[in-house]
């Protein structure tokens, strides 16, 4: 099979590199993080992508390697600093805002990570369960279950923000 | 309602509240795809030997100000090891540079993991005997023993990414894992798992004697700690004046630690902590007529820390790795006959078992160059294990695949 060549990566990633950064940037919360794990990501592909010629999905490949980063960077607690004011555990609960759409961003940046790369890749990016699962290297069973806990979590935020008689939605 | 009901649930009004949020970053993009590619081209050359830890992309900073210039050596060993006058306690004898036997008749083995083919050794012990690991059955990963190549029926560890780091040659293994967001260390000494004390933690090696090694905290933002035992309260390793944090990795059976000590925002170099107390920061290598940027402990047997030299060239920002080992007893370097990926796994035959460029596992005697065998046609490998004779290696297969994501193997070498 013939490698890869550089005008092949250049035309992925030019076809890529928008979804990619939409991806990042609902698991992270920010966009300058999101181009940092978006340039990480793409830094790791072309490293490989001589040497990845059989693998036939490379969307499917690109992005399992874009959750892994953002996960691998949260670990590091490189961005830590950012995310404390989040942790809805450790501080009160954010004061009204006129931006909902803010508050429900701050209600996401609230689950823990791996909790919130599930909730991200199964209702936002619209993958199914099973998919979920590749990507984030888990059980489908355990994808089922986070995704329970975290909506539990943000019914528990957006109630108390959101509440029903507002009729918002 | 079960899992499934719920997570089928596409009204949920949670999922339509989640779905209001813009998706687009509101900043214009600042990826740079050239420089993707510049970077990839040098991480092919550097080969993925910068580990994670590359990922913090720091500038050149060199970590021990003040301490000990030592010229490398720069050419092959002397026939006979240098006698040590220096006045270290250091009891390791370092292993004879010389009349190094070569590896013979080695051969490969899949370890059993049931009925699950993907599976991976994360450490093993001084005898041979033990090996730990992980399989990854649908229901979920867990850790894993082995004895003499055959699955023990040990618990496995609690928690998320569970990795036993070592084992002591009575089969007791320690290792950390992750509760949430939270690492904690853990010890088995046979049929339990329990917690090691001092809350968050990481546990890295444990000795005979059953002295563990680690770090308390965050990972990499803790400070360097020891166990006395399984069920001692940790006990701080002192860092130098300046350092903020670090993490011990190895530790001998004379009870010498080595780790990485560092300032912050920058990263961690080597370190010793000597039995008796005396500590070290270990000086930097010479590297193609240059000072070593840092120095990364991978591994620790007979008075020999085994690691790569980093050297960060400020002209064109690149970085390189080059490998070698330190007599603790006379401070010196010695360059390893090629390059190895880590970790550089020493034993006291001198033997070092590593991966080339290219992932193959090897093993070095002197200047030999011995490539172990392939396991089936599957090309990359990570080595993990090296037994204190040498004759006993493992590691596993990172072969990437369409089905599997990455083909792990758990494979055990045997060499006379």
């Amino acid at each position: 099979m013939p490698k890869r060549t550089d005008s092949e990566y250049l035309a992925f990633v030019h076809g890529q590199v928008r979804a990619l950064r939409r991806t990042a940037y609902l698991l992270c919360g920010d966009a300058h993080q999101a181009d940092d794990i978006v340039q990480e990501t793409l830094t790791k592909l072309y490293t490989r992508w001589p040497g990845i010629s059989h693998v036939e999905n490379i969307d499917a490949y690109v992005n399992t390697m874009l959750v892994r980063v953002f996960l691998d960077e949260r670990r590091r607690g490189w961005w830590k600093v950012a995310l404390l004011d989040w942790l809805p555990e450790r501080s009160a609960p954010p004061p009204p805002s006129p931006d909902d759409r803010s508050m429900v961003r701050s209600a996401l940046m609230g689950l823990p990570p791996r909790q919130r790369a599930v909730v991200v890749l199964r209702y936002l990016c619209d993958l199914p369960v099973k998919e979920v699962a590749q990507r984030l290297g888990c059980s489908e069973g355990t994808v089922k279950s986070q995704c329970a806990n975290a909506l539990d979590k943000l019914r528990a935020v957006f109630d108390t923000t959101f509440p029903l008689t507002q009729d918002r939605l | 309602m079960t899992y499934e009901e719920r997570d089928m649930s596409e009204e949920d009004r949670a999922v339509q509240l989640l779905r209001t949020m813009p998706d687009e970053p509101p900043s214009p993009s600042t990826i740079d795809i050239p420089r993707t590619m510049a970077e990839g081209r040098r991480r092919r050359r550097a080969r993925r030997w910068s580990g994670g830890v590359a990922l913090a992309a720091v500038t050149a900073v060199a970590a021990g100000g003040g301490t000990v210039a030592v010229a490398a050596l720069r050419e092959p060993a002397p026939p006979t090891p240098a006698p040590s006058p220096t006045a270290s306690t250091v009891a390791a004898a370092p292993a004879p540079a010389a009349a190094v036997p070569v590896p013979k008749d080695c051969t490969v083995t899949l370890l059993p993991s049931g009925d699950i083919r993907k599976a991976l050794v994360t450490s093993g012990d001084p005898s041979g005997r033990y090996l730990a690991g992980r399989v990854y059955p649908p229901s979920g990963v867990h850790t894993v023993l082995w004895k003499d190549g055959v699955l023990q029926p040990r618990p496995p560890m609690p928690g998320a990414d569970a990795s036993w780091e070592d084992i002591n040659s009575s089969g007791v293994a320690v290792g950390s894992s992750y509760s949430g967001e939270v690492q904690y260390a853990y010890v088995s000494p046979g049929k339990s798992v329990t917690r090691l004390h001092g809350g968050e933690a990481s546990a890295a090696a444990i000795n005979d004697a059953g002295v563990i090694a680690g770090a308390l905290g965050k990972p990499y933002e803790g400070v360097p700690a020891m166990w006395p035992s399984a069920s001692a309260a940790p006990v701080e390793l002192p860092l130098p004046a300046g350092y903020t944090a670090g993490a011990a990795e190895a530790i001998g059976e004379d009870g010498t630690i080595v780790g990485t000590v560092e300032k912050k925002a920058t990263e961690g170099t080597g370190y010793l902590w000597l039995p008796g107390g005396a500590t070290r920061l270990m000086p930097m290598p010479t590297v193609e007529g240059k000072r070593a940027t840092l120095f990364w402990p991978d591994s620790l047997s007979n008075g020999w820390v085994y690691g790569r030299a980093v050297l960060d060239l400020q002209e064109d920002g690149s970085r390189r790795f080059t490998s070698y080992r330190y007599n603790i007893a006379t401070n010196k370097y010695e360059k390893l006959a090629t390059p190895l990926g880590p970790p550089a796994i020493g034993a006291e035959n001198g033997w070092i078992l590593g991966t080339t460029g290219r992932y193959e596992p090897v093993l070095l005697a002197g200047k030999k160059v011995v490539q172990l065998p392939r396991y089936a046609t599957m090309k990359e490998y990570q080595v993990t294990a090296l037994s204190a004779d040498g004759k006993t290696a493992a590691g596993y297969t990172t072969d990437t695949d369409d089905t599997e994501g990455v083909a792990n193997r758990p494979l055990r070498w045997t060499c006379r």
